[in-house]
Parts: structure tokens; sequence; C-alpha cells
């Protein structure tokens, strides 16, 4: 099973990493992957996109919006999401969607295999 | 340096891929999908500076290319700077358009400052040195010129050569309406009588390439690009040029001889150096004609205006004759008339009536209608580090045929005004841009041109395009074409200019748009 070098930030700030460790690729790693292309700019950098919203473009300067609005902010961001993976990583997902509360993002990756797999986001 | 470009994605998707190949080529257990800490830190960055460094290597090769350079209408160019200067040809700045202004005046004493402006058809012209009109006028110095007050009717009139304050290819005809932007108590009132012409723009890319190839094309002794090479390096600007050697039928002083036969090394070259015919005045003695008391003659040297096309009008005492005629001879004896029309030995005697000219008038002011720089060049190419031994070269003008253009356009959203006046421009460009000779003019090829600079626009017919073609003894018809192609190479009158020493000429003021 191939590896991913797991990188955690040391610091608040952009660029400051350590690789700490690696891991194999399980479900938890590709739950990992879909948090990067959450965050990840879909206009820029040649993603094979249709050029829908992230997360990214959401929250670009701002505050966490309203839970309400969050909601319809993470179901397109999701899909945009999925959708920038490579194919191989796609055809595991049978869904993947979040929700917002109090401003923590929770996100429920399930696979075709039945396993799910939920992670939080929060500003820190 | 050249322009930089971004990769497109399906060269960064290669890039990318060659990059993904070469991780997995050295740890095949290293995960590379989107998303992965290797693809998204490492890959991707490298993807880009990949498709990044190869994509503008290509772009870079093709901008040096001349063929890319000669659709580049661009005037700042560092690479075609570079590019240019392999064939020791560097890039021309703009010059501005000159012209005439004559001032009509209730007194015969005036002093006009350097930098006086006017205001010709909206665009400034001035004055570059001080002018003072008067009827005695004394010698001219480097900041000072005379200009000798004519009498007419009542008045006076009074010729500025003014320039373009900015330089520039600037074309205006003489129907422009012109302003003073100074005080001047004794002023009636101000015509063009010479069209603001002859301004260049910076040379563009395009331009600039071509002087290139010029540098490298075969240029044999009097062929066109050996006259185009010489003549590039002369004190006049040439925009153009013909050349007519050998069985050429417009050579009639090569066969000026008893058998009547072309003996070789005759070539004339007739040049563009402006792209509308320019007028004069001249000031010339007349006296009564040998024998008559109802005729006035005077003669117009060859020093005075030399190869001037036509005569445009005379005034003699304040007074236009009822008609003149005018006879072309020769100051060269080893040709004839016909021969030496246009050069700078070309000169004429002019007779009018003596009807209503007040007695005791002794000169006439002849207005002429020429083309600049037809005497500097043939001493240019007279001289001996010019001169192609055994040829005889003769600089004469080149012919102007005037064009007025009538054609719709049409676009699919509003046009605004100066969108307009770039449309007009741009057809003119084309117009003046067309090499003497030509001799015929195609609506689709203007259109083209058009396109070129306003993807969006269509010229459509109908094309309505009249011109004013020279005659050999100095009138002016007018043609008329309503199919899009005006073709002067087939006339029917023999006394036209041939098509070979003719160019078409065409300024904004006489283009016409409709919109539909």
């Amino acid at each position: 099973m191939p590896k991913d070098l797991v990188m955690i930030p040391d610091k608040s700030g952009p660029v400051n990493f350590n690789i700490t460790d690696q891991s194999e690729d399980t479900g938890l790693m590709l739950l990992q992957r879909l948090y990067v292309m959450l965050l990840s700019d879909p206009q820029i950098g040649f993603r094979d996109s249709d050029g829908g919203q992230t997360l990214l473009r959401f929250l670009d300067g701002a505050n966490i919006p309203a839970d309400s609005l969050m909601a319809t902010y993470l179901a397109l961001g999701c899909s945009t999401a999925v959708s920038m993976l490579d194919q191989e990583d796609r055809q595991h997902i049978e869904s993947f969607t979040g929700s917002c509360t109090n401003g923590i993002i929770t996100c429920t990756l399930v696979l075709t295999d039945g396993t799910t797999i939920q992670g939080q986001l929060n500003n820190g | 340096m050249a322009d930089y470009i971004e990769p497109t994605k399906t060269s960064f998707n290669a890039a990318e891929q060659v990059a993904i190949d070469a991780v997995q080529q050295t740890a095949n257990d290293l995960l590379t999908r989107t998303g992965s800490v290797i693809r998204e830190l490492i890959i991707r960055p490298i993807a880009y500076l990949l498709s990044w460094a190869s994509g503008n290597v290509d772009n870079s090769i093709r901008q040096y290319s001349i063929a890319y350079l000669k659709t580049s209408q661009r005037t700042e160019n560092p690479v075609a700077d570079l590019v240019a200067s392999n064939y020791f040809v560097e890039r021309r700045e703009a010059t501005p358009s000159k012209g005439i202004i004559t001032l009509t005046l209730s007194s015969n004493t005036l002093t006009i400052a350097a930098g006086a402006r006017f205001t010709v058809a909206g665009n400034q012209v001035c004055t570059t040195v001080r002018y003072i009109v008067t009827d005695s006028p004394g010698t001219d110095s480097d900041t000072l010129v005379y200009i000798r007050a004519i009498p007419s009717g009542s008045n006076y009139l009074a010729n500025i050569p003014v320039v373009a304050v900015n330089p520039g290819p600037l074309e205006l005809p003489v129907v422009s309406t012109v302003n003073l932007n100074f005080s001047c108590a004794t002023f009636v009132a101000a015509d063009l009588t010479s069209p603001i012409t002859g301004g260049t723009g910076t040379e563009t890319d395009a331009e600039l390439m071509k002087r290139a190839e010029y540098n490298t094309a075969a240029a044999g002794i009097g062929t066109y690009y050996g006259l185009k090479k010489k003549l590039d390096k002369a004190p006049v600007n040439v925009f153009g040029l013909s050349v007519i050697a050998g069985e050429d039928k417009p050579l009639f002083r090569a066969r000026f001889n008893s058998v009547n036969i072309n003996p070789g090394g005759y070539v004339d070259c007739h040049v563009k150096t402006s792209n509308q015919a320019v007028t004069e005045a001249v000031n010339v003695p007349i006296a009564l004609m040998s024998g008559s008391t109802t005729m006035y003659t005077a003669t117009i040297p060859s020093t005075l205006c030399p190869g001037f096309i036509l005569v445009d009008s005379v005034i003699a005492g304040g007074v236009k004759p009822a008609y003149y005629t005018v006879t072309y001879g020769t100051d060269d004896n080893t040709t004839n008339a016909a021969g030496a029309r246009l050069s700078d030995q070309q000169n004429a005697v002019i007779n009018f009536p003596t009807t209503n000219i007040p007695e005791g008038t002794t000169t006439a002011d002849i207005y002429l209608t020429y083309m600049p720089g037809v005497h500097q060049l043939q001493q240019y190419m007279d001289q001996d580090t010019e001169h192609f031994i055994g040829q005889d070269i003769k600089v004469k003008a080149a012919v102007p045929v005037a064009l007025k253009i009538n054609c719709a356009v049409h676009c699919d959203r509003e046009l605004e005004d100066d969108e307009i006046t770039g449309i007009k421009q741009a057809i003119v460009d084309y117009v003046n841009s067309m090499t003497v000779g030509t001799g015929v003019i195609n609506f689709s090829d203007i259109r083209a041109s058009v396109l070129v600079s306003f993807p969006d626009v269509d010229l459509r017919l109908p094309c309505v395009i009249t011109g004013d073609v020279y005659t050999t003894d100095g009138h002016i018809d007018t043609l008329y074409s309503n199919t899009g192609i005006f073709d002067i190479r087939n006339s029917p009158n023999t006394n036209y200019w041939g098509y070979q020493v003719c160019f078409f000429s065409a300024c904004v003021d006489n283009v016409r748009l409709n919109v539909i």
C-alpha cells in the first residue's frame, strides 16, 4: 500500500512545516486529501475541476459565517473537493458531506465499502 | 526580453505526469495522488516550473523569428530591436507631419512667433521659427524666415509653413478648417493650402523587419531592392518607390535617340516621400509674350520646385487669370520634356492672358503641387559613393491618386466615436501602406486589414471609391467605382500617368462609414 508523508504545521504560519511521520493510505488519509481539496482554490493551479467553489473561497479573509449559510457553502465545497480528486480516489467514495455547528465543521466521508469516517475542522 | 506566458493546462498535465513518473521510479510506494503531500508540495510546483520553462522557451523561439515579428504592430519591442540589429537596422523614431497654412491678411506686415499654434481640423500644428510677413523680405537665418506678402484683391496672402505638434502619421487634406490660437489684428481668413502630411509613426516591428529584409534581399544595381536599400540611408524619408527600367513604357528618356531604342543603363526611380502631394507657392517674374500684348509668360526654372506634378493655380497682381497653359520643358539636352517630367531637370513655361491683371505687375505667384525631396534625393544618388557605375538613375516624383472611400460598417454592439475614427484610421493606414505601382485597390483587402485591429467589426458593401487621377499634362480627372474594386491599370485615357508610377493616398477626412 502506498505511503504519504504526514506534515503537521509546527507553528501558526503558512509555510513552516515539519515532516513528522508517514502513514499508509487509509480512509483517514483520503479524508485528509479531501480536506486539502476543500481548502484549495479550484480556479488556479490547473486543477481538474470545472471551476466549482471550495471552502477556501468562502472563508478567505472572513469570519466563519452563520451555520445555516455554512451548510450551503459546505455542500458546494464538498462536491467540488470530490470532483478535484483523482479518479482512483473518487471511485471509493460513496458520499462526502459537511455540517457546521457553532463554528466547528464536521466532515463525514462514507466509502463504498460502508466505512464511515468523520473529522472536524475548526479555527483552532 | 520576451514576454512571458503562462503554461497551458495540457502542458502542465504533461509535465505533472513526467514528475509523477520520476517520483515513482525512485520510490514507488510514495502516494502521488491529488491532495497527497508529495503531489501538492513537490510534484505540482515542479510541474509548473517545467511547463513554464518549456512553454516560454518555445514562445521565445517564436518571438525571435522574423515571420512572427512581421505580423507585430508593436512600436516598443526589445526582441525586434535585437533581431533587427543582426541586419544592421535600427528602429526609426516618429517624425511630425508638415504643411502650409495660407493666411489672408488685411495688411502686408505680420510677425508670427516661433511656436505659434494653429488648430487644423482639431489637431495642433505650430511654426518652428519666427516668421515675418513683409513686402520686402530680408535675409533668412536659422531662427527667422521672411515670408513675402502676396497681394490678393484688397488683401494679402502669406504662406506659413507649419509642423504638427505631436510626431506621428497625421494626414489632413486641404479642405480642413484652420483656426488661429493667437491674436492677429489683420487676420481675415486662414486656409490649409498644402496638406499636413509626411509624418511617420515610430516604426512598427513589421516595418522594421521589412527593412531588415531589404538588407538581406538580393540587391542588384538598379533594381527595386537595390534602390530601396540605397535610399533607406538618404537624407529624405522615402516611404515607397517604383523602379522603371529596361523596356518599361514610361521610360521615355531612354528612347530619346535617333533609333528610338533603349540602349540600356537608364533607370527612373519614382519616389513617394509623402502620403499626399504637397503644395507650394513660388514667385516668378512675368513678361509679355514676344510679339503679343495680350498674353503674359512666366518660366518656372527646374530649381524652384523640382519635379512638380502640376500647376495648381496662378495669381498675378492679386488676380487669378481666366486660364493658363503650361508647357513642360527640360534643362537636360539628352532627353525631351517627357523624359525630364517629374525630375529635378523639369522646367515649365506658363502663359496666361493679361485680362484684368493690373498694369505694371511684374511677378506672379504660382501654386505648384509636388512631391518633396526629389532634388535632394537626386543629389544623394549622384554622389560618387552612391552612384551605380554605368547606370543613369533619375529620381522622379511618384504620383498620388487621392482616394475618397465610402462604405458600410456593421458591429453587433454600438460603436463609439473613437472606434469609428480608429476604423477610418485603419483604412487610411492600409491605403497609405500600399506599394507604389500597385494599380488596384480591393475592398476585400481593406476589410481584412481592418479585421486585424477590430476583430468584431465587419466592413460591408456597398463601397464607393473615387480617386483623383492626374494627367501627364497637369490636370485632374476624378474616377469612380461602386464595385469595391478601384483599378487604374487599364485606363482608356492614355493621358493618365502609368499606374507603375502612381500610389494610392487617403486621409481620415476622406473616409465615410455608414453604420448599419
